[in-house]
């Protein structure tokens, strides 16, 4: 983190960002896997209506239960659905989620944060006082209360991921910002008379962005599993259209009738999760001096 | 060190359960969060009905576990008879009858309270409109009442029985326990209340001064377990003897292959969709027919399984007193349903939205038709709400479409056309039932029809009455009558009732129910 404050933060600096990343990737060899991972299943939420034999919501009354067979890959449902067309449409609600949320805490949480980082005073007393607040609070209540006020449907979940994950970001862009608030390139830009505005945005933020990634990569894995805790809840999206957390559900439901249908939407969900947490905790070991060199003794 | 004292508790755990159910404790689950009442003129609910019907007694009752009107016998009433003037119904009553909990003994007063009580319409009984026949009720002597109808009423004795408007309750107990009789019953069944724990349990005693033989279980104990799959395991492990499972084929033959009896009963509810008549596009009598057109009752009769469900056509259930299936039919026909929809003005479909309970006697038969309706571009969108909600959202005339499984004893048309189809029963109104299409308003619909029945005295009359009815719905299309559904539970072989169960929403259990 240091190394890039250091660096005069001009616009080579998304380049730059994007060159470590992938540094990174190219020398840890478990981040690379979890990135192409990742790029499968973009690939597959995109090409889902090519790539899935059958429609997401396509009934076979008589070939409900099956185990995994070659006419069903997967096996079906209680309706005969598709197991594998479900998980494969399931990818985009998790992916969809996943990311918007993410920016939705970003959109929130960062101006918040660079704001009570900035002013300080007793703006940073509240704003800190709250973060603490949010923070002792288990975000997958607040999620679901959120998500009852505003009602089930797949924005709905989205905003209220990110909004009960607020507190993470305004923390997280908070202390760099008071850091970075006192230095001589921040002071100069004041004294040519920027505003206030021009000096966050412009000159503390891009200087932040590096930790706001890592964070969002991380959240991302959290958000996908949030969200399907809430479709496992029944909060997520309206049936038929299929997500992880409401495949799980069905199969938690029919566990005893045909356990694979718990199995592999869970299996989906897992792999997705570890993909987007080692690209996420590679990262981390990059831009996090101590952990960085903890991981290289290791 | 930490593991043997875990082994220890665990193996405790394993000795304990055998000798839970080794004693003549019935064990029964049921798939209910909790109970609401266990008011009997009010309860009606799968985990209330089964803990009223071994606490309280009717005058009448059917034999056990079934609901048959030809095979009525005495209960608390050893003798019935009607007057002259066929209004005046006498009953006397079985003698030495005590009240649980030392309340004394069974008298005409309290036959003459519990009726009063049902009609009364301060107290706000369900089962109120059961009775409306009944002009008052009057005490003779201590051991004999007179109910006197309104007009000629044959079928009073069948409604004596063990449902809401029949139980007898005591008046000493209900005016001392007041409101605490929701939580308390107090009957003259051969079981009597031990404890409730809220969301947990319900436990039964036997009763020692029963009227009739010496009940063979100690104890009922009666759980509340929601999980469809944790019930199933309970039954699986032993925990409990008996448990409700959802009508499905998959899971009748799954716990036969495992070794339990399985019992399909009915009379069963009746699933209709009711088309609402103020909503757009339902007004279009075209669209109503095409949604009907498109609709295949063969697959959800394959999707619930040959062995719980029938398809049904006629807006009254097979079986019923003035049933006919001489009514036009809606066969399955995706063309000619698209057809309907193109002569609607509905080329390209349209967009319908409706809530839906999350029930698994509604979502999923729902989730099959939704389906059948893409076909023909109907894109249905599916509102899920847990199950009290989508009963409160329904009576507040939200949705377009609604869908409803229903049974009303005595299995005649009367309540049947009353609830669904009569205008009075229009949802809003202060009358309101289960009227959900607004027929009788919207469309001229059948009051005359039922009205006419109702006071008709001539069987062969009321019976034409009522098909004309049947006729005029479903010509008219406002209703789209899918399937019976039965009723289906478990229960281990060592769980002996005593008498088949073949109707009823769950297990009762008698006097001569035992563990073997």
């Amino acid at each position: 983190m240091s190394k890039t404050q250091a660096k005069n933060p001009q616009p080579e600096h998304r380049l730059d960002l994007l060159r470590e990343i992938w540094k990174v990737l190219k020398h840890d060899k478990t981040a690379l896997f979890g990135f192409i991972f990742i790029l499968g299943i973009v690939a597959v939420a995109i090409l889902a209506p090519i790539i899935s034999p059958y429609g997401y919501s396509e009934q076979h009354i008589l070939d409900s239960f099956q185990g995994p067979n070659t006419s069903f890959f997967l096996g079906t449902d209680e309706f005969g659905r598709d197991l594998f067309s479900r998980i494969i449409w399931g990818s985009r609600p998790a992916l969809l989620v996943g990311v918007l949320s993410v920016l939705v805490s970003i959109g929130i949480g960062v101006p918040i944060g660079l704001l009570a980082g900035y002013k300080m005073g007793w703006v940073d007393r509240v704003v800190s006082w709250w973060v603490d607040v949010a923070l002792s609070f288990p975000s997958i209540l607040l999620g679901l209360m959120i998500v009852i006020l505003l009602g089930p449907g797949i924005v709905n979940v989205a905003l209220a991921i990110g909004i009960s994950h607020v507190a993470q970001y305004v923390r997280l862009a908070r202390g760099p910002t008071m850091a970075i608030r006192n230095l001589d390139f921040v002071m100069a830009s004041k004294a040519l008379g920027a505003t206030d505005l021009r000096i966050a945005f412009g000159h503390i933020l891009p200087n932040i962005v590096g930790p706001i990634v890592i964070m969002g990569t991380l959240s991302i894995a959290g958000a996908i599993r949030m969200e399907a805790s809430l479709s496992f809840l029944g909060f997520g999206v309206t049936p038929p259209t299929p997500s992880w957390g409401n495949l799980i559900r069905d199969g938690v439901d029919n566990i005893l009738q045909s356990p694979w249908m718990a199995l592999f939407p869970g299996l989906a969900l897992t792999f997705s999760v570890l993909a987007f947490n080692m690209v996420g905790d590679s990262l981390r070991d990059m831009f996090d001096p101590r952990a960085g060199l903890g991981k290289k003794k290791g | 060190m930490k593991i043997k004292g875990l082994l220890i508790a665990m193996i405790f755990c394993l000795i304990l359960v055998p000798l839970k159910a080794g004693a003549q404790t019935a064990l029964l689950a049921l798939g209910v969060a909790d109970i609401g009442t266990l008011d009997p003129h009010f309860a009606n609910k799968i985990g209330e009905v089964p803990i009223i019907r071994m606490v309280y007694q009717s005058l009448l009752r059917h034999p056990p576990g079934e609901i048959d009107v030809a095979k009525l016998q005495p209960s608390l009433a050893t003798q019935w008879e009607v007057g002259d003037d066929k209004l005046t119904w006498t009953f006397h009553l079985r003698k030495g009858v005590k009240w649980h909990e030392g309340y004394g003994e069974l008298t005409a007063e309290d036959v003459k309270f519990s009726i009063d009580r049902i009609i009364n319409p301060d107290v706000g009984s369900p089962a109120r409109k059961a009775l409306a026949a009944v002009d008052s009720i009057s005490v003779v002597d201590p051991y004999t009442v007179q109910i006197k109808t309104k007009q000629p009423y044959p079928v009073l004795p069948a409604m004596m029985v063990e449902e809401r408007f029949g139980y007898i309750i005591s008046k000493k107990a209900a005016e001392k326990l007041d409101k605490d009789i929701k939580y308390h019953p107090v009957g003259t069944g051969p079981f009597m209340f031990e404890a409730y724990k809220p969301r947990e349990s319900f436990t039964l005693k036997a009763n020692p001064d029963y009227w009739g033989d010496k009940p063979k279980l100690e104890k009922v104990e009666v759980s509340f377990m929601p999980d469809n799959s944790t019930r199933e395991l309970a039954l699986r492990n032993g925990e409990v003897h008996a448990i409700n499972i959802p009508a499905k084929q998959e899971w009748i033959d799954r716990l036969k292959k495992a070794g339990f009896t399985v019992n399909l009963t009915s009379p069963a509810n009746m699933f209709v969709l009711h088309f609402n008549l103020t909503k757009k596009p339902m007004d279009n009598k075209k669209v109503r027919m095409a949604l009907c057109h498109a609709i295949s009752r063969d697959i959800l009769v394959q999707f619930l399984g040959k062995d719980v469900a029938k398809s049904e056509v006629s807006p009254l259930p097979s079986g019923y007193v003035g049933y006919t299936d001489n009514v036009v039919r809606y066969p399955y026909d995706v063309a000619k349903a698209k057809k309907f929809l193109v002569d609607a003005g509905h080329k390209d479909g349209f967009k319908l939205s409706m809530n839906i309970s999350n029930s698994n006697i509604y979502l999923p038969p729902m989730q099959v038709i939704q389906e059948m309706w893409k076909k023909i571009g109907v894109d249905l969108e599916l509102k899920v709400v847990d199950h009290p909600t989508y009963h409160k959202l329904i009576r507040k005339d939200v949705n377009p479409v609604v869908i409803y499984g229903a049974y009303r004893y005595p299995l005649t048309g009367t309540r049947y056309f009353t609830q669904f189809y009569h205008s009075d029963s229009i949802v809003g109104k202060e009358t309101a039932i289960i009227n959900f299409s607004h027929y009788g308003e919207a469309l001229p619909g059948v009051d005359k029809y039922i009205d006419d029945a109702r006071f008709e005295l001539d069987v062969t009359k009321q019976i034409r009455l009522w098909e004309a009815a049947q006729k005029q719905i479903v010509e008219d299309c406002v209703a789209f009558p899918l399937f019976t559904r039965k009723y289906a539970m478990a229960k281990s072989k060592n769980f002996d009732q005593g008498f088949e169960q073949k109707s009823y929403s769950f297990y009762q259990v008698t006097e001569k129910s035992r563990i073997k």
